[in-house]
C-alpha cells in the first residue's frame, strides 16, 4: 500500500496536478523522484552543451553591416602584401616567418590590410553591464543595452557569418571528448517559474549521447563529472526561470576548449551570464560574457593552423587588432584585456553523475583563480 | 463475491474462471494446456513410468559450453545452430523434436572444423594436447590414442568403445600421413568427432530399475547428461563421468553429492541463466527491434542489454542471494548499463552496476523491465494484449489462443483513428464478441502497464490524454503496476509455472497428465522450502521421475552419412552405423 501511495504521489507530480502550474507540466516541467521518468529529478535537470556558435548577425548580402565586402583571409591577405611582381623575390624571412610571427606575436599597430569592423546597430547578446551605452546595440527582439563588441570586430569575417563553411564553430566541436560542457541547474522547482534556482558548470566525461545515425542528440544520457582535473570548469551561476527562460547573473566562467586531441587552450570569460529556454529534454539560448582576447588568440592559433583558418577567411592577427581595439572589460586579476560578446548555444538533457561523496558542493567563488597560462 | 480465498487471499474462483475462459475461447487448445490447479495436493515422490527417453538435439550453447570447459573459453565458436521449434514454452523441449538437414550439417561441419582447428594451432597444442609426437610430422599412435581417448570421453559424454577409438587413431594417422602433419592429423580426427552424431545429439538410454522392479532408469551416463544439460547447459565434467561410472549417481547418497557440487559450481550461473532465457523466451530478442523515429533510444545495445538485464536480475535474486522466487516480480533490486539508463531515465556509469529503484518508483519486479515491456509491445506502441498474453503465456503457463484467421484488425489499426490512448483502443475488442473472448483474459492485467510505452520508458500521458493503468487479474483489482506486480507475486499459478518449466526444461519432455502427482510434489515442496531455486532443482534432481524413464530407447535416425574434411585432411567418415556405440 505504501509503495502504490508513493507511486501515485510521483505521478501526481510528474502530471503537474500536484502543483497545480497545469497541462504544461505534464511534459515534466515539475521535479519528481528518481525512477519515475522525469528529466527534473531531485529538484535538479542536467544539461550537456551539444552545440556552439559565436552569435553573430548579419544581413543576407551583408550590405547594411559590410558595406566594404567582407575580409580577406590569410591567403588573399597574403597575396595583397605579397603579390606577385616580375623579377621580384620574397625572402622567406619576410613572408613566411614574418606572417607566422605576427600570428603568434599579435600587435595593436595599425593593420597592413584593410580589415573592416561590422556597421549593425543589431547585435545578439544581453546586456552584461546594466547599463545603455552609446556603442550598445540592439538585440533583433529590440532590447536596448547588448554588449557585443566581438560583433563590431567580427562580423565582417567569414568564418562567423552565417552560411559560411563556419569550420571552427561546428556542431562537432562539443563531441571531443575534452570539451564536453555541462551546466546542471539545482534547487528547481520547475522548469516554467521559479524565482531561485542554481547554475553551475561542470566539464563532463561523457560523449553526448546520439540516435543510431549520429547526427541527433538524445535526452536521457549520463554525465560524470572531471572532479580531479576539471575544477577550473566549475562556476555558479545565481539564476531564475520565468515562461520557462533561465536568466543568470554574472559570473567567470572557463570553457575547455580543446583542438583534436592536440591542445588544450582553455577560454577565460569573465561576468559570463547565460538566458536559456529550458525544457525537459533540451535547452538552447545564448551564453554571453568578456571573452579574453588573449586565450582566444593562443586557442585560435594553437588549434587552428593558417591553412585551417583560411577556409574561413579568418586571419587572427587582423582579428586580434579589432578585438583590442574593441575591448571593453578588463580583468582586474590578470589585467588581460576582454571583449564583450554572445555564444548561440544549444543543450541536450542529461543526468550528472557526481563522484560518490563529491556532490556538487565545491565553491569556486565568481572568479577563476588561475591565468591561461597558470592551467597549461 | 468470492466463494473462498486461497492462502494468499486470492480469488480461487477467479483463477478457475480465467482457466475456464481460455479453456473456452478457442477451444481444445487452450484446454489442454490450462494452469495447474493452485491447490495443491499432498503428494509423495512415489516412483511413476517416468519421463520419456529423449534424443535431444545440442543447442549452439551447450555446444560452445562444452567445447568451452573442454578446452578453455579461448576457443571460440562463431557459428550459431539453426533454431528449433519452442515446444511447450521451452526450445528446451523443442530440441527433441528437431530434425538435421543438410545446410544444418553444414554449419556444423564449419563449427567442428573451426574447434578443432584452434585446438591443434600452435598457440594452444602444447597446453591442450597432454602429450608430444616423436616426430611433428608424421603419425603417432600412442599420442594420438591419449589425447582422442581423452577428449573423445567428454565430448561423447561416455567413454569411447574401443573399436571407435582405433578408428579416429586411424583416421588421425591418415592424415597426418598425407599432411606430414600429427597435428594436423589430429585436428582432422577431431573435427570428426565433433561432427559425430552422438556428440551432437544427446540419446538418452535406459536400464532396469533393480531398486524398483519393472521400472526402467536412466544409464548412468545418460543420467549425468541429463543432469549437466540442467544444470549446467553443457556437458558432463570428468568428476560427473566417474560418478556416473562408479554407479554413484544411482544412489541416492551418490547423486545428492554430486548434486551439490553440481549447485555450487560457477556452471550452474550459464545452466540457469540459459534455462530461464529460454522460458522467457528471450530468443525473440534476436529478432526484436523498435522504429528508430519513434524510439530512437531504443538501440541494438539496448535490445542485447534489457535481455542481459534480465537474466543478471534473475541471477542476482534466485541464486546469489537465494531468494523467494516471487518476490521477482516486486523486486525493485537490478542491474543498469548505460544504454538502458536512457530508457530508465537514470544517471549511470559506464558498464553494468548495481542498481535500486526508490520506493516511490512505479518500476518494481520484472514486469517493469524493459525486456518485458519492450519485448511484448509493437515496433511502434505498446501493446496490452501482447503483454497479457505473455503474462499468461510465460509466467501462468497457460496458452492464449492465436487470433481466427479472418479477424477484422482495421478497427484498431486504423490509420486516421481518433484512438488516443491503447486502452480506448483495446476496448473496440471487446464490442466484438468474437474477440472479447480472449481479449478479456489478456488486456486487463497488460493494461496495468500502460505507463510504460512501447520502449519501456515512463508515462503518464499518451497523445494528450492521461492514462489510466488499472486493470485486473483473475479476480484481483488494481489501479496501477504495483498493484498487479503484487498481484502476480501472490498468483498460485506463477510459482506452479516455474516448476512445470524446470521439470519439463530438465527432463526434456512437457510434463504430461500422468506426471500430475510428480507435479504436486514437486510444487508441494516448492513452497514448503520457500519458493528457492535451488531448492526446487535439488527437489526435481532426486525425484524418482528425474531418472526414472518410459519409452524404449531412442536411436539417432540412420540415413544420415556424412562426409567431412576441410583442411586437406582425408575425408572423415562419420558414418552413424559404425558411430553407434
Amino acid at each position: 500500500m505504501k509503495n502504490k501511495m508513493c507511486f501515485l504521489a510521483a505521478t501526481a507530480l510528474v502530471s503537474g496536478v500536484g502543483t497545480g502550474v497545469g497541462l504544461i507540466l505534464g511534459a515534466g516541467t515539475a521535479t519528481a523522484a528518481e525512477g519515475t521518468g522525469s528529466f527534473l529529478q531531485n529538484r535538479s535537470i542536467g544539461y550537456v552543451m551539444t552545440s556552439e556558435l559565436k552569435a553573430i548577425y548579419d544581413t543576407p548580402d551583408g550590405k547594411m553591416e559590410c558595406p566594404n565586402g567582407i575580409n580577406d583571409g590569410p591567403r588573399e591577405q597574403f597575396k595583397i602584401l605579397f603579390p606577385e611582381i616580375p623579377g621580384k623575390k620574397y625572402t622567406l624571412q619576410e613572408t613566411q616567418l614574418e606572417r607566422e610571427g605576427e600570428i603568434w606575436f599579435p600587435s595593436t599597430s595599425p593593420d597592413k590590410v584593410p580589415y573592416h569592423e561590422s556597421q549593425s546597430k543589431i547585435a545578439f547578446g544581453l546586456n552584461l553591464d546594466g547599463k545603455i551605452g552609446a556603442n550598445d546595440y540592439t538585440s533583433p527582439e529590440g532590447e536596448k543595452g547588448i554588449d557585443n563588441n566581438l560583433q563590431r570586430a567580427w562580423g565582417c569575417t567569414a568564418n562567423y557569418r552565417s552560411n559560411s563553411y563556419n569550420l571552427f564553430a561546428f556542431d562537432n566541436w562539443r563531441k571531443y571528448a575534452y570539451n564536453i560542457v555541462v551546466l546542471e541547474l539545482t534547487d528547481v522547482d520547475s522548469l516554467v517559474n521559479d524565482d531561485d534556482v542554481t547554475v553551475t558548470s561542470y566539464r563532463g566525461l561523457d560523449k553526448p549521447m546520439t540516435d543510431a545515425t549520429g547526427a541527433k542528440y538524445l535526452p536521457g544520457g549520463t554525465q560524470r563529472l572531471d572532479m580531479r582535473w576539471g575544477k577550473q570548469f566549475i562556476s555558479k551561476f545565481k539564476g531564475k526561470i520565468k515562461d520557462g527562460v533561465l536568466t543568470t547573473e554574472g559570473a567567470d566562467y572557463i570553457m575547455p576548449s580543446a583542438g583534436n586531441g592536440s591542445s588544450f587552450a582553455d577560454i577565460r570569460y569573465y561576468k559570463t551570464q547565460w538566458r536559456l529556454t529550458v525544457m525537459p529534454e533540451r535547452a538552447e539560448g545564448l551564453m554571453a560574457g568578456y571573452i579574453d582576447i588573449q586565450d582566444w588568440n593562443s586557442a585560435s592559433n594553437q588549434q587552428r593552423s593558417t591553412h585551417h583558418q583560411a577556409y574561413g577567411q579568418s586571419a587572427t592577427p587582423s582579428s586580434y587588432r579589432l578585438m583590442m581595439k574593441n575591448a571593453d572589460y578588463k580583468d582586474p586579476k590578470s589585467g588581460d584585456d576582454a571583449i564583450s560578446m554572445a555564444l548561440r548555444v544549444k543543450f541536450t538533457q542529461v543526468f550528472v553523475k557526481h563522484p560518490e561523496g563529491n556532490v556538487a558542493a565545491i565553491d569556486t567563488g565568481t572568479a577563476p583563480n588561475k591565468t591561461a597560462g597558470d592551467r597549461d | 463475491m468470492p466463494l473462498f480465498r486461497s492462502a494468499a487471499g486470492y480469488s480461487v474462483t477467479g483463477v478457475i474462471a480465467a482457466t475456464l475462459a481460455l479453456a473456452s475461447c478457442s477451444g481444445p487448445a487452450a484446454q489442454k494446456s490450462a494452469g495447474v490447479k493452485p491447490t495443491a495436493i499432498a503428494a509423495s515422490d512415489a516412483p511413476t513410468d517416468g519421463t520419456a527417453r529423449r534424443l535431444r538435439l545440442v543447442t549452439a550453447e551447450q555446444y560452445r559450453n562444452t567445447l568451452a570447459y573442454v578446452f578453455g573459453p579461448n576457443i571460440t565458436i562463431p557459428s550459431a545452430f539453426a533454431p528449433v521449434t519452442r515446444t511447450d514454452g521451452l526450445l528446451g523441449v523443442g530440441t527433441s523434436l528437431a530434425g538435421v538437414t543438410a545446410s544444418q550439417m553444414e554449419i556444423y561441419q564449419k563449427t567442428a572444423a573451426t574447434a578443432a582447428a584452434q585446438v591443434v594451432n600452435e598457440s594452444n597444442r602444447h597446453f591442450l594436447v597432454p602429450c608430444t609426437p616423436k616426430d611433428t610430422a608424421a603419425p603417432d599412435d600412442a599420442c594420438a590414442r591419449i589425447f582422442l581417448s581423452a577428449v573423445g570421453r567428454l565430448v561423447y559424454r561416455r567413454p569411447l568403445a574401443e573399436e571407435r577409438l582405433v578408428e579416429y587413431i586411424a583416421e588421425a594417422n591418415e592424415s597426418a600421413t598425407k599432411l606430414k602433419d600429427f597435428y594436423a592429423g589430429l585436428g582432422a580426427a577431431l573435427e570428426g568427432m565433433l561432427l559425430s552424431p552422438r556428440v551432437l545429439m544427446v540419446s538418452e538410454r535406459g536400464e532396469p530399475d533393480p531398486d524398483h522392479p519393472g521400472h526402467e532408469r536412466l544409464d548412468g551416463y545418460s543420467l549425468a547428461s541429463r543432469l549437466s544439460f540442467f544444470l549446467w547447459n553443457a556437458g558432463p565434467d570428468d568428476l560427473l563421468l566417474k560418478a556416473a561410472a562408479s554407479g554413484e549417481l544411482h544412489t541416492q547418497k551418490g547423486l545428492s553429492k554430486t548434486l551439490d557440487r553440481m549447485l555450487a559450481s560457477p556452471r550452474l550461473e550459464a545452466g540457469m541463466r540459459a534455462f530461464f532465457d529460454d522460458m522467457f523466451m528471450f530468443d525473440d530478442f534476436n529478432n526484436l527491434a523498435k522504429d528508430g523515429q519513434i524510439y530512437p533510444v531504443f538501440t541494438g545495445v539496448a535490445v542485447q542489454d534489457a535481455r542481459e538485464q534480465t537474466l543478471r536480475t534473475v541471477i542476482d535474486h534466485l541464486l546469489t542471494k537465494d531468494r523467494d522466487y516471487r518476490d521477482l516480480f516486486t523486486t525493485r533490486s537490478t542491474f543498469i548499463s548505460p544504454s538502458l539508463a536512457t530508457i530508465y531515465r537514470l544517471p549511470t556509469t559506464p558498464g553494468w552496476s548495481p542498481y535500486e529503484f526508490p520506493a516511490d518508483s512505479p518500476r518494481m519486479g520484472l514486469l517493469t523491465q524493459i525486456s518485458f515491456l519492450a519485448g511484448h509491445a509493437h515496433p511502434g506502441r505498446s501493446s496490452p494484449t501482447l503483454r497479457g498474453k505473455a503474462l499468461r503465456e510465460v509466467l501462468l503457463c497457460q496458452t492464449v489462443p492465436r487470433p481466427p484467421a479472418n479477424v477484422d484488425f482495421s478497427a484498431v489499426e486504423n490509420p486516421a483513428s481518433t484512438i488516443k490512448t491503447q486502452r480506448e483502443r483495446v476496448a473496440l475488442h471487446l464490442k466484438n464478441p468474437v474477440c472479447a473472448g480472449c481479449h478479456k483474459i489478456t488486456d486487463p492485467m497488460g493494461l496495468a502497464l500502460e505507463n510504460f510505452d512501447g520502449a519501456g520508458q515512463f508515462r503518464t500521458e499518451e497523445k494528450g490524454s492521461k492514462i489510466d493503468a488499472s486493470g485486473s487479474l483473475d479476480g484481483k483489482e488494481f489501479q496501477d503496476v504495483t498493484g498487479l506486480a503484487a498481484a502476480l507475486h501472490d498468483h498460485p499459478q506463477v510459482p506452479s509455472c516455474l516448476v512445470k518449466r524446470v521439470f519439463a526444461y530438465g527432463t526434456g519432455s512437457p510434463a504430461s497428465a500422468d506426471e500430475k502427482s510428480t507435479l504436486d510434489y514437486l510444487n508441494k515442496n516448492f513452497a514448503a522450502g520457500g519458493y528457492r531455486l535451488r531448492n526446487l532443482l535439488r527437489t526435481v534432481v532426486m525425484s524418482s521421475a528425474f531418472s526414472t524413464v518410459s519409452s524404449p530407447t531412442p536411436e539417432p535416425a540412420k540415413s544420415a552419412s556424412v562426409v567431412h574434411g576441410s583442411s586437406g585432411a582425408s575425408p572423415v567418415k562419420t558414418d552413424i552405423k559404425t558411430d553407434a556405440q
